[in-house]
């Protein structure tokens, strides 16, 4: 092709090309008026916010606490817009570029020309001349990203309005009935960390992950409470939420029970004092063979002890002497008779640890029961295990009962490898069980102590001394506890509402309630539901009295409806 | 616009490049005798491409006639010098008519030519001369034309007049009126030179050769210069920018600046935005472009528009200088031009 076809070729194609340049041009600088626009709007947002923000804090009002970030992403969304329709002509484009790069007004010329129906000569190299320079021009040259001039200012209203969202408010701009309220909260802090240590040790022993769950939230409120970033009534609040959480907790840890091990206490206790008595008289009876009276007589006396005995641990230490004197006779009492007697009085007394320690020590012996015990002293072992077995069917330690079961079965067979190792599962259990019951406990110290820095008892309906004297059946309600009504209707006032963990949002209005807490320190409303959910339960479940079921529906239903109650 | 004269873009390309082929063999030849002066020999060249007249200003012996005289020769032009005088009469430079004795012993009126029939005229201290003479000048490079006993006589194209201005010595004189002051398309300040350049004056002319400059290009070439240099277009912004200059003189407008409007008592006339485009297409070319930009329209801001400005009574007592005032005029255009946001 010839250089004038190339060049006519160009020109036909000139006006696409410009089109196509300045384009690019053009949405370069749109992406740089949005982020100019927005830098300026979000310092200008951002500093009303902040200053609301303050604003409401001080004077304890409500506010949204999502509301200026989603002000700032309208704003930003805003500047957006505002930069897709900003007036951008292809002639101020080019204009402008030329000017930043130096190249003398030749794409702003070649817009015009290129309108042109049939541009002169001279109008025709001054487009050619214009593409080609056009060709070589990026748009972050002509247009660089520079830090917009608002940016710190913007960076500097961003931080101090999430400075005020988080931080608390410095005690000088506090009322001193704030600040003593901040002391306070700061003082229940301190009571809530120990407990929180606690029922953090207790979760990591029994690898609770709920439990875990609890304790952070319980770690993050103290925090909160001493930094001063909850006031008295979000504190409440979040104690409330925290009291429901700990009593999930707890009902879950706390099994129903159908038949628990103490029912087979006596049996088992007993039974170990009979096995360890009964090894006393036979082997009181061999030294009588053997003319040794007084060891007779002392092994009477011991087997006397031992059925008598109410302490596992004294019955562990009698089977060893017995094991000692069986030595001296040269008889052998061939079992760890000491370790099963103390396993038997320790699972019957709940004494998980104690079991825990019996059956690993069970299992580290079961390595030498195969070259130290005969056939028929494994066997009798054996049976051992499946008596204290067949105690602890249908309880809550059912799942220790199957392993002594499988255990005893491995022994009658003479695997004692294999009965070594569900014996050592078993102590794992019982260890297990042993944590879960303290993690349990410490659920419930936890629990208490939240209950007492609201200031009330334990939340949840576990009852509580009754203040009132002898109260007859079918008394009427107004004898239980009388509501004080107040006569004040008073000013409707809002409480700060909290978003829970769970996405809830609580409000609550009282009317005319004090503001201060006199004798009742929850309001009612906040137990009312669950009181009377335990109230009744404890009705359908018959545990109340006969007499005194009329009197406690009515007492409940009257603290529904908010009537004064029947008889007053 | 489609034009007669360049139509397709190869022949613009090929125009252009003689352009400052012929433009860059006219600076060379003038420099070999003119030392320094760069921008004084630029801004006479475009007023020769132009077909403008330039005022020169500056003190005696600065160079002012040389350059003249260098230019006419490296164009081959005919050139004439006149020294206005107080007493010169406006025949003196028209030329009269001659009552002539034939051989044959009749007599006739004939037409005696004046220096203003020349191609290049110098016409120094043209602030000494009477107002009635200035005006015989001024009409010839009004109308390229004399009139003499009711005849007109046209002028040889191209017809360039520079006067020279003395700015020293302007007592007794007879300062031309704003009004013929803007038939000039340039006023052109000349400076005193530097030391280095004093050296090379020394050097140059105080040896056994003076240099002269050879002839660049034709009286021809330079008329078709002229007509490619008319031809560069101008885009509507750019010509806005030159307008909204000429504006920005006059104090009763908008963008103009405190001093205009303080001290100036009229602007600049539409001659001055047409010295602006014209001497913006020339710049264009000289500069290898085919379109005039605003930097072009700057740099003749001052030459072409200082003349122009009639200063008032404070102006004129408080020394105002147009020149501060024409620069703070393209400052306060070139603020209101239309940009991106960013």
């Amino acid at each position: 092709m010839s250089a004038e076809a190339a060049a006519t070729a160009m020109l036909r194609e000139a006006p696409r090309k410009l089109r196509r340049g300045l384009r690019a041009l053009r949405l370069w600088v749109r992406l740089l008026v949005w982020v100019r626009v927005a830098v300026g709007s979000v310092a200008i947002v951002s500093a009303g916010a902040a200053a609301g923000v303050l604003l409401f804090r001080l004077h304890d009002l409500w506010y949204p606490f999502w509301g200026p970030e989603a002000a700032l992403g309208v704003v930003v969304l805003a500047a957006a817009v505002v930069a897709l329709v900003w007036p951008l002509s292809d002639t101020v484009v080019a204009a402008s570029a030329d000017r930043r790069m130096g190249l003398r007004d030749r794409v702003g010329s070649a817009v015009e020309f290129v309108r042109e129906k049939s541009p002169s000569g001279m109008e025709q190299a001054a487009i050619l001349d214009a593409l080609h320079h056009l060709g070589l021009l990026r748009p972050r040259e002509a247009f660089p990203v520079r830090a917009p001039r608002g940016g710190k200012t913007a960076g500097f209203c961003l931080a101090a309005l999430l400075l005020v969202q988080m931080a608390p408010i410095p005690a000088l701009l506090l009322s001193p009935e704030q600040r003593e309220e901040r002391a306070e909260l700061r003082q229940q802090a301190a009571k809530i960390e120990p407990l929180t240590r606690e029922l953090e040790e207790a979760a990591i022993d029994s690898d609770d992950e709920e439990a875990e769950a609890i304790v952070r939230e319980l770690r993050k409120f103290a925090q909160q409470l001493r930094r001063g970033q909850l006031d008295k009534k979000q504190a409440l609040l979040s104690l409330s939420e925290l009291e429901k959480q700990l009593e999930k907790l707890d009902e879950r840890l706390a099994q129903p029970r159908s038949k628990t091990a103490a029912e087979a206490a006596e049996k088992l206790a007993r039974a170990a004092r009979e096995s360890v008595a009964a090894k006393a008289m036979e082997l009181a009876r061999q030294a009588a063979q053997q003319g040794d009276e007084k060891a007779a007589r002392e092994l009477e006396r011991m087997a006397e002890q031992a059925r008598t005995s109410q302490d596992a641990g004294a019955l562990g230490e009698l089977a060893k002497k017995l094991d000692q004197q069986a030595s001296k006779l040269g008889a052998s009492l061939g079992l760890p008779s000491e370790v099963m007697a103390a396993l038997a009085e320790s699972l019957g007394g709940g004494d998980l640890g104690l079991s825990e320690v019996a059956l690993n020590a069970l299992g580290a012996s079961s390595q030498e029961w195969a070259s130290s015990l005969s056939r028929e002293e494994l066997e009798a072992l054996a049976e051992e295990l499946k008596e204290l077995s067949k105690l602890l069917e249908g309880t809550d330690l059912s799942e220790l009962s199957k392993l002594l079961a499988e255990a005893s079965e491995c022994l009658k067979v003479g695997n004692c490898d294999q009965a070594g190792k569900l014996l050592a599962k078993a102590g794992g259990l019982c260890k297990s069980g042993l944590a879960k019951a303290k993690l349990a406990a410490a659920c419930r110290a936890c629990a208490l102590g939240l209950g007492r820095c609201r200031g009330g008892g334990v939340r949840y309906g576990r009852g509580g001394p009754a203040r009132q004297e002898h109260i007859p059946p079918n008394a009427p309600a107004s004898q239980l506890f009388a509501p004080r009504v107040s006569d004040n209707p008073g000013d409707l006032e809002r409480v700060r509402a909290q978003i829970t963990p769970q996405g809830e949002m609580m409000t609550t209005t009282e009317r005319g309630a004090p503001v201060r807490v006199t004798e009742s320190r929850v309001p009612y409303y906040e137990v009312i539901a669950d009181y009377s959910k335990t109230a009744e339960e404890a009705l359908n479940r018959e545990e109340v009295p006969a007499a005194y079921r009329g009197t406690v529906r009515a007492y409940f239903d009257a603290l529904q409806s908010g009537a004064r109650p029947a008889g007053e | 616009m489609a034009d007669s004269g360049i139509r397709t873009q190869e022949e613009a390309v090929r125009q252009a490049e003689r352009f400052r082929r012929l433009v860059a063999g006219l600076k060379a030849e003038v420099g070999r005798v003119i030392v320094g002066m760069d921008e004084v020999v630029e801004n006479t060249l475009i007023a020769l491409l132009v077909g403008g007249h330039v005022l020169l200003e500056g003190v005696p012996g600065l160079g002012k006639t040389l350059l003249v005289r260098t230019l006419s020769e490296a164009l081959d032009l005919k050139f004439s010098r006149i020294q206005f005088t107080p007493d010169l009469m406006p025949a003196d430079i028209t030329g009269t008519m001659v009552l002539w004795e034939k051989p044959t012993g009749e007599r006739e009126f004939e037409f005696q030519a004046g220096p203003v029939f020349a191609n290049v005229v110098l016409a120094d201290e043209i602030n000494r001369a009477t107002p009635k003479t200035q005006s015989a000048l001024l009409e010839a490079m009004q109308e390229h034309s004399v009139t003499v006993s009711g005849k007109s006589r046209a002028l040889d194209e191209p017809f360039l007049v520079f006067a020279t201005q003395n700015p020293i010595e302007m007592e007794g004189t007879y300062p031309l009126p704003e009004a013929q002051l803007d038939r000039f398309l340039f006023k052109v300040k000349v400076d005193f030179p530097s030391l280095g350049e004093l050296h090379e004056i020394m050097n140059r002319t105080t040896g056994q050769e003076v240099p002269h400059a050879r002839k660049a290009a034709s009286k021809e070439e330079i008329l078709a210069l002229t007509e490619v240099a008319r031809q560069v277009s101008v885009a509507e912004h750019v010509q806005d920018f030159a307008l909204r200059l000429v504006l920005a003189t006059h104090p009763d407008q908008e963008g103009a600046p405190e001093s205009v409007r303080r001290f100036v008592r009229y602007g600049a006339s539409p001659r001055g935005g047409q010295a602006l485009v014209l001497s913006g297409k020339v710049r264009a070319l000289m500069d290898d472009r085919f379109n005039v930009s605003v930097e072009d329209l700057r740099a003749s801001a001052l030459p072409a528009l200082r003349h122009r400005l009639l200063l008032n009574f404070e102006g004129r007592a408080e020394g105002a200088d147009p020149d501060e005032m024409i620069g703070e005029a393209v400052e306060r255009v070139a603020q209101g031009e239309k940009d991106v946001p960013v």
